[in-house]
């Protein structure tokens, strides 16, 4: 008997862990975050008689129209530009529904079907051109409408559903505020902080729900979907500076808690920085790439005038991710080759605490002057 | 580290009694040693060789010898598949079956009864190799002038389908432990493990029933995951020591259980080790099971002894397991010391193979060796930061291309990177 026989490269065997499942189990989760957008912003207040039936359906709608855009644009975009249909994934309705999920509900529907149109525009080229998705797209797609429509969309950048009509963004309170406010000025307007953890308050269309992000985050995590470091440092370090920021002023444990359950921070930190192409692939990358990312997130938030810096924070942050993950990978074999950046970050987490603790605390010695118009016209 | 449980290929070939085939018209004894093809050949066609005899050496640092595994007649010369896949030059030998030795030593009685440097020199000419698949010469690992603290014994067998060390170490519980007592004596090794999966509560009650009377031989439970049979990571947890290079700088020797029979055998008859246990396994074959072989003797022999192939479609062979083996194009393959596991699976066109890599850091987090394959993958044509990425260090346990969820083979990257540099050193 002389047999012959097929030659391969090994292994020849592999895990049950494929991309079609990634993309999966990716988009059930980003499916549950849909249902919770569309109980917060149409069926909720539709209940409240806030809205009317049209305006009940319309969260539907509007993440139908960011999902078949996206999608259209996808099949097109692999035609034209002849890829190879290997992708028996779900990447078009996965960014299609992440991006309806980070834009305001009150955003025109044709500015989502654009913002999803240029985010798979944009994940086609960088495929073709670069092969590697350099950022995630529909982070892509919401910068450029953000920066294409400022004008358009600042009247409505308030992320309010009917229900929320009247009520400020809870980071919007500080903004532009030379102190750092009070429980009854920031959280109270909103109810409790459990009503920040369960995510009924005003955000974008379907970010503000913390108990959901936990729930997808330990569900990806056991299924090793998600490289769960950079959420877990990310939410963690900003709770250390802003409690550092806080207890300066003696504010108590809300004030940090308040930091991490406003904005898109959790949410954010979750599907986009950890978006697998854009994020570090090395341990210690990950960890300081996460450290980093807190920091911008923080400095944004205190020193800019921006509202929720969760997701400039993390375009700032991707470019750098080549470098963390070189420093990442030698620091395998050595640490203490990593220690410099690390000594570095933490200097920087200090620095960033004292600082800002510092001089809200002044600013409150000097009296009180705290920004709250919309508080005010409760 | 790291690992992942593999363990539920085993089944098909655990179960059977291991069986011996024992009768091979020819052997091929191939003229390489490791993958080292530079030996001397010191027979030719026509000569008559005694089971045992020295047919060729290896030239080098590591001169073992390469013994005819029977008696008979040199027929000539022959190039038959190697475990790596090429192709060697093989000394064709007839089969006489007389299972003659050029001389009876008899038997040793107590096995202790050698000193350190006669020990040594009875490894190195019975050709006593590690037989977890590496096939590294095991007279070196003794021959170190520093003290051996520990020894330790890998049955850990990790790799899937694989069951031959679990074979042997059933059979040969007793020679074994009476093996590691002697080694342990004649090298003044104060403590030995036998390092066993948790899991594998049948080979843990075999040990159970004889360990007692070895009071400085103790059983250590490791977690069932791959690759916890690779050296370093066995003592790392075991012993919770690191080493740059080889174990023996912190006085510590890792032999595979099946190698310690194999010194059983040379302590015991003083003759050259001529045959080992191969499981012959995979959804393609109609009986797997493991085999007790001689050295030189084809695949394809032993297969069709033992039922054949089940089905006759596209099937893939390999040798070793599916880890870290190789595909082979023929069944013309030669047992040889090293060949632990002969493996013929379906083959599956994998459609995704040249996916893009999504960068999911799957191959980065499970490397035992600490590298990064991903990054030495992209950036293999940059010698400067492949450098830093010391792809060297790569043991080709296969994990990275087995947890890819984009099927990019990693590991052949890695090897290509890792060849590269061995080139430019």
């Amino acid at each position: 008997m002389n047999k012959e026989f097929v030659v391969s490269q090994g292994t020849y065997v592999t895990s049950d862990t494929n991309k079609y499942k990634l993309s999966l189990y990716w988009l059930v989760t980003l499916v549950v975050f849909s249902i919770f957008a569309v109980l917060k912003n149409g069926f909720l207040p539709y209940l409240s008689h806030k809205t009317d039936f049209m305006g009940m359906l319309f969260p539907i709608l509007f993440l139908a129209t960011s999902c078949l855009s996206a999608v259209v644009v996808q099949i097109i975009g692999s035609r034209l530009l002849k890829q190879q249909e290997s992708d028996r994934d779900f990447i078009a309705l996965n960014q299609g529904l992440l991006l309806a999920l980070i834009l305001p509900i009150n955003t025109p529907l044709f500015i989502v079907a654009l913002a999803s149109a240029l985010a798979m525009i944009s994940y086609q080229l960088m495929k073709k051109l670069l092969h590697r998705i350099v950022f995630p797209p529909a982070l892509i797609g919401w910068s450029v409408i953000m920066a294409l429509y400022f004008f358009h969309l600042l009247p409505m950048i308030d992320y309010m559903n009917p229900m929320e009509t009247g009520l400020g963004m809870p980071l919007g309170l500080i903004e532009g505020s030379n102190q750092l406010g009070t429980y009854n000025q920031l959280v109270q307007p909103y109810g409790s902080l459990l009503d920040f953890f369960i995510g009924l308050v005003p955000g974008a269309m379907g970010v503000t729900s913390i108990l959901l992000s936990m729930i997808t985050f330990l569900f990806l995590t056991v299924k090793g979907m998600i490289k769960w470091r950079i959420p877990v440092v990310t939410v963690g370090t900003v709770f250390l500076i802003t409690y550092m920021i806080g207890e300066f002023s003696h504010l108590g444990i809300w004030y940090p808690l308040f930091q991490i359950c406003s904005g898109s921070l959790v949410f954010g930190s979750l599907y986009l920085a950890t978006y697998s192409d854009s994020s570090p692939v090395t341990v210690i990358g990950q960890i300081l790439y996460a450290l980093f990312l807190a920091v911008v997130i923080v400095a944004l938030r205190y020193l800019t005038p921006l509202t929720d810096a969760s997701l400039v924070g993390i375009l700032i942050v991707i470019p750098f991710t080549k470098l963390f993950d070189y420093i990442g990978a030698i620091a395998r074999f050595n640490f203490n080759k990593s220690l410099v950046v690390f000594i570095i970050v933490w200097a920087l987490i200090l620095f960033l605490g004292c600082f800002l603790g510092i001089h809200y605390l002044k600013q409150t010695k000097l009296g009180p002057s705290f920004r709250n118009i919309q508080t005010s016209s409760l | 580290m790291l690992g992942v449980k593999l363990h539920k290929w085993k089944k098909m070939s655990i179960k059977v009694p291991m069986s011996t085939y024992h009768k091979p018209a020819y052997v091929y004894i191939p003229l390489i040693s490791q993958s080292d093809k530079n030996v001397t050949l010191l027979v030719k066609k026509g000569d008559y060789v005694y089971k045992g005899s020295v047919i060729a050496r290896r030239k080098g640092n590591f001169r073992i010898p390469i013994h005819a595994s029977v008696s008979g007649t040199v027929k000539g010369f022959e190039e038959h598949y190697y475990l790596n896949g090429e192709k060697i030059r093989c000394v064709v030998i007839e089969n006489d079956y007389k299972e003659k030795y050029r001389e009876n030593k008899g038997i040793k009685r107590n096995i202790s009864q050698y000193n350190k440097q006669e020990f040594i020199e009875l490894l190195k000419e019975c050709g006593v190799v590690g037989l977890g698949g590496a096939g590294f010469p095991t007279y070196v690992k003794y021959n170190s002038p520093k003290k051996i603290d520990t020894l330790i014994v890998n049955a850990v067998e990790s790799e899937p389908y694989m069951t031959s060390d679990y074979a042997i170490a059933v059979e040969k519980c007793e020679e074994i432990l009476e093996a590691i007592d002697a080694i342990m004596e004649i090298n003044h090794i104060p403590e030995a493990m036998i390092a066993v999966k948790k899991t594998n509560v049948e080979l843990i009650d075999v040990f159970n029933n004889f360990i007692g009377t070895y009071l400085k031989i103790k059983l250590v439970l490791v977690p069932d995951s791959y690759t916890m049979g690779y050296e370093k990571g066995l003592i790392e947890y075991v012993k919770k020591v690191s080493y740059p290079n080889y174990p023996n700088a912190v006085g510590i020797v890792v032999n595979n259980i099946a190698t310690i029979y194999s010194i059983y055998q040379a302590l015991k008859y003083q003759q050259p080790i001529t045959e080992r246990v191969v499981t012959f396994t995979g959804d393609a074959l109609k009986k797997p099971q493991n085999i007790l072989v001689k050295y030189g003797t084809l695949a394809s022999e032993v297969i069709e002894q033992v039922g054949g192939y089940k089905r006759n479609k596209t099937l893939q062979l390999i040798a070793g397991g599916p880890m870290m083996g190789e595909s082979i194009a023929s069944d013309q393959l030669v047992i040889t010391p090293n060949l632990t596991c002969v493996l013929v699976m379906k083959y599956k066109s994998t459609k995704q193979v040249s996916e893009a890599c999504i960068h999911c850091g799957k191959c980065v987090e499970y490397c035992p060796a600490k590298l990064s394959p991903v990054l030495i993958m992209e950036h293999r044509d940059q010698p400067a930061y492949l450098k830093q990425l010391k792809p060297e260090r790569c043991i080709g346990c296969g994990l990275c291309t087995y947890m890819c969820p984009a099927r990019i083979k990693v590991r052949e990257f890695v090897r290509l990177a890792k060849n590269r540099g061995e080139h430019h050193e």
